[in-house]
């Protein structure tokens, strides 16, 4: 193949990590609406620290730079838009630095890894950094821009509240379009929603492993609720918080890692929400997406094999 | 008649002794000759020398248990203790000790008793002498650390079945007891340094402190202590050491060009 | 009735611990170099994971007797406690291998026998045994977390042998090759798992 046919190759393949990123942008632009400009300066901490990682593995392993490579980037952003808002720069830079170098370069690069990179690095920070990553200022709070977030107050999670069998103190118009203490740019359901259709329009993205993630989910919330609520407030607040929508699209549908089988798509969904649902339940921390992505993500290989028909010794169907 | 012949041919025996051990001397003067002069050329271009052996790099490389070969960072062996119990200093230099003495004696001992045991039969014959060293062994690291050994929780009973301690089983050729005496005492010397370092890091990073005195503010990256934590810095050093093991056998085969 | 399916139900939970959150290579680190050499073949993690569980378990129900009736009431156990166990792996090494040579299929029988001795003098075994002791189990709670251990181990080792699949064919810089990437695939794995017990176990 020619080397202007194998860059025309290259460039294809990475279409997903720019459709990810436009999808990216309206998260994050409702993220400086909601907290500030702060929300800015972290968005660009990770993408500095995104590319310089893609330097330095260059450097490394003596391979040309390829500015078309863009998949760290898209990485960097899942990871920095599930962060709370007064989460440090250091905080930042740590996960994407771990999230690039370790849970992607590492690997081979882009679709090498057997886990997404941005769970490999939330997991990562959230162990080192609980307390920090897991408390969430209100939105239109007054937030600092500087090194420390100063006196802002930070709340726990819906989810935590949840955990406890509390009922959250959020009303259904709130918990839709995000206005709550939560991940920066992981609460706004619509606009997540409207980023999948965009994403599976342009085919980016299949629906099947989504789908049948956010069926398991929902079908769990709403036959076992928590708190001393029905079934419809529960399938509300279950759906709408920790991620779980955000992660449907971010984290479950990531083309590089899911099967290619559309049967192994969709036991990969449910497993992934009973994986999901289980963390949630009874894991240690509040946002158990990204720790069952982690077990789960490396099984998806297997589910392939598992759903293909086997071929016969004359290579029939 | 008999008795003058069998004298002179003793008595022409004895110079040809004389002359043979004489020979003997001066072959033996003349192959020390050549092996230094072997080694001189050796160093020259690179090679390494050992004992008159010419070792290829590679060989060499495989030889070295401390370094190029480390039984921790490079064949994988003692991975448990290292990802588990060395998160910090204190555990680390308890694993090393009990590593020390119980590496080389069962090496040395299981080279001696299981010589004649069957393939299948090695394995048991080491176990049951590592469990055996085991008991002078702890009673040594408790003299030593006291309380301090209770760190290290179950990974220090661990390391009598460990892959370091029993790994030899699995390779039926003998090694003479001086070589595994050497071999043993490499390999303890590897295990330590890779137990060491990373219980120092791990102990820094994830707790700010050495050897129980805080050394900085807070935990830089409380990870450390983990499992996880663990593993990701074994797999960091390893690839360290394989990156400076391959550019250090790329320098001196690069001396062996003409 | 109620009682015993109390009993049943916390058993099962025991067992499932044992194999999740307590599970011997993402949990515990137990047994991770005896994997690497096991992740190329997946009869052969087969074969090893059958002939681990039965070594393990007849290892267990000897080591608690052993302990009961006389480890238990000496000051020094703890010295001996390790040579004890080997004692106890040894006996069950003969009596498993007994009946891998009666019962293995003929094609396989070398290969059985090969991975007889890693199998019974293997660190998961050891560590199990150990732990059953130290936490005072009863002898079915031993015998189930010795099962569920075994099955954990297993399925790390097929977890791990999966994801060596993958990695093969991507380009993986050369100081990763090797141990490196594949300890920190087990990191991934070991985090998922932290993620969700949130403890390191050394006891």
């Amino acid at each position: 193949m020619s080397e202007q046919a194998e860059k025309r190759e290259l460039h294809a393949s990475f279409r997903p990590s720019r459709d990810y990123l436009i999808a990216l942008a309206p998260l994050l632009a409702m993220a400086v609406y909601l907290y500030g400009w702060r929300v800015l300066l972290m968005a660009a901490a990770s993408l500095l620290t995104a590319l310089g990682c893609d330097l330095l593995t260059a450097l490394f392993t003596g391979r040309k730079y390829d500015s078309s490579e863009i998949s760290s980037y898209m990485f960097a952003l899942i990871y920095t838009v599930m962060l709370p808002a007064t989460a440090s720069y250091h905080i930042v830079a740590l996960g994407t630095a771990v999230a690039v170098l370790l849970g992607k370069q590492a690997f081979g690069g882009y679709g090498g890894y057997p886990f997404h990179p941005s769970a490999f690095g939330f997991a990562f920070t959230a162990v080192c950094f609980q307390d920090e990553v897991f408390k969430y200022p209100r939105p239109f709070s007054s937030i600092n821009l500087g090194l420390s977030t100063g006196d802002t107050v930070l709340y726990d999670g819906i989810s935590t509240t949840l955990r406890l069998g509390g009922v959250p103190e959020v009303d259904l118009t709130d918990l839709l379009i995000g206005s709550y203490a939560g991940p920066m740019g992981a609460t706004f359901c619509l606009i997540i929603i409207a980023c999948f259709v965009l994403l599976v329009m342009r085919r980016t993205i299949s629906w099947q492993e989504s789908f049948f993630f956010l069926l398991t989910c929902g079908v769990i919330a709403a036959l076992l609720p928590r708190a001393q609520l029905g079934w419809l407030d529960s399938l509300a607040y279950e759906m709408c918080s920790g991620a779980v929508i955000f992660a449907a699209v971010f984290l479950v549908s990531t083309p590089s890692i899911v099967p290619k089988a559309p049967a192994a798509k969709a036991v990969y969904g449910i497993v992934m929400g009973l994986a999901v649902t289980l963390f949630r339940r009874i894991g240690y921390f509040e946002m158990g997406v990204c720790f069952a992505a982690l077990l789960v993500n490396p099984l998806a290989p297997w589910l392939d094999r598992i759903t293909q028909p086997k071929k016969t010794a004359k290579g029939g169907a | 008649m008999d008795d003058r012949r069998k004298k002179k041919k003793r008595q022409s025996a004895e110079p040809r002794k004389k002359d043979a051990k004489l020979l003997k001397r001066a072959a033996k003067r003349e192959e020390r000759a050549e092996k230094l002069k072997n080694i001189k050329d050796a160093r020259k271009s690179g090679r390494f020398e050992r004992r008159g052996l010419s070792l290829s790099l590679e060989e060499a490389a495989r030889r070295d248990l401390i370094f190029l070969n480390n039984p921790v960072l490079v064949q994988g062996l003692a991975l448990t203790p290292l990802v588990v119990a060395a998160s910090t200093l204190r555990n680390a230099l308890v694993l090393a000790l009990m590593g020390f003495l119980l590496i080389t004696p069962v090496r040395l001992l299981g080279d001696i008793l299981a010589r004649r045991a069957p393939g299948r039969m090695r394995a048991l014959v080491y176990a049951l002498i590592s469990g055996a060293v085991y008991i002078p062994a702890l009673f040594v690291v408790n003299l030593v650390f006291g309380a301090g050994a209770v760190g290290a929780g179950i990974y220090l009973p661990v390391l009598a079945v460990d892959g370091i301690v029993l790994s030899r089983a699995e390779i039926p050729l003998r090694e003479g007891p001086l070589r595994a005496l050497e071999n043993g005492l490499k390999t303890s010397l590897g295990y330590a340094l890779a137990l060491l370092f990373t219980g120092a890091l791990r102990g820094l990073l994830g707790e700010g402190r050495l050897l129980g005195s805080g050394v900085l503010a807070a935990a830089p990256l409380p990870i450390s202590s983990t499992v996880a934590g663990g593993f990701i810095f074994a797999a960091l050093l390893a690839a360290a050491v394989q990156l400076a093991a391959a550019a250090y056998l790329k320098e001196r085969k690069g001396g062996e060009e003409p | 009735m109620s009682a015993s399916l109390n009993g049943f139900v916390s058993m099962l939970a025991l067992g499932l611990a044992a194999c999740t959150l307590q599970n011997a290579v993402a949990a515990r680190a137990l047994g991770v170099s005896r994997l690497l050499s096991l992740v190329d073949d997946s009869t052969s993690t087969f074969i090893f994971g059958l002939e681990l569980c039965s070594v393990t378990l007849l290892s267990t129900a000897a080591h608690y007797f052993l302990n009961y009736y006389l480890l238990s009431r000496l000051p020094f156990a703890d010295y001996i406690r390790p040579l004890a166990i080997v004692l106890c792996m040894a006996v069950s090494f003969f009596i498993v291998f007994f009946f891998v040579i009666k019962l293995t299929p003929i094609k396989k029988v070398d290969m059985a026998v090969n991975l007889m001795p890693p199998a019974a003098f293997s660190v998961p075994s050891f560590a199990t045994i150990l732990l059953t002791s130290s936490n005072r189990y009863g002898l079915i709670s031993s015998l189930v977390y010795a099962l569920g251990s075994s099955i954990g181990y297993v399925i790390a080792v097929a977890l791990v042998t999966e994801g060596q699949r993958k990695l093969k064919n991507s380009a993986i810089p050369l100081s990763f090759k090797g141990l490196p990437v594949t300890l920190l695939y087990l990191a991934g794995l070991a985090l998922g798992i932290y993620g969700l017990s949130g403890y390191t176990f050394v006891f």
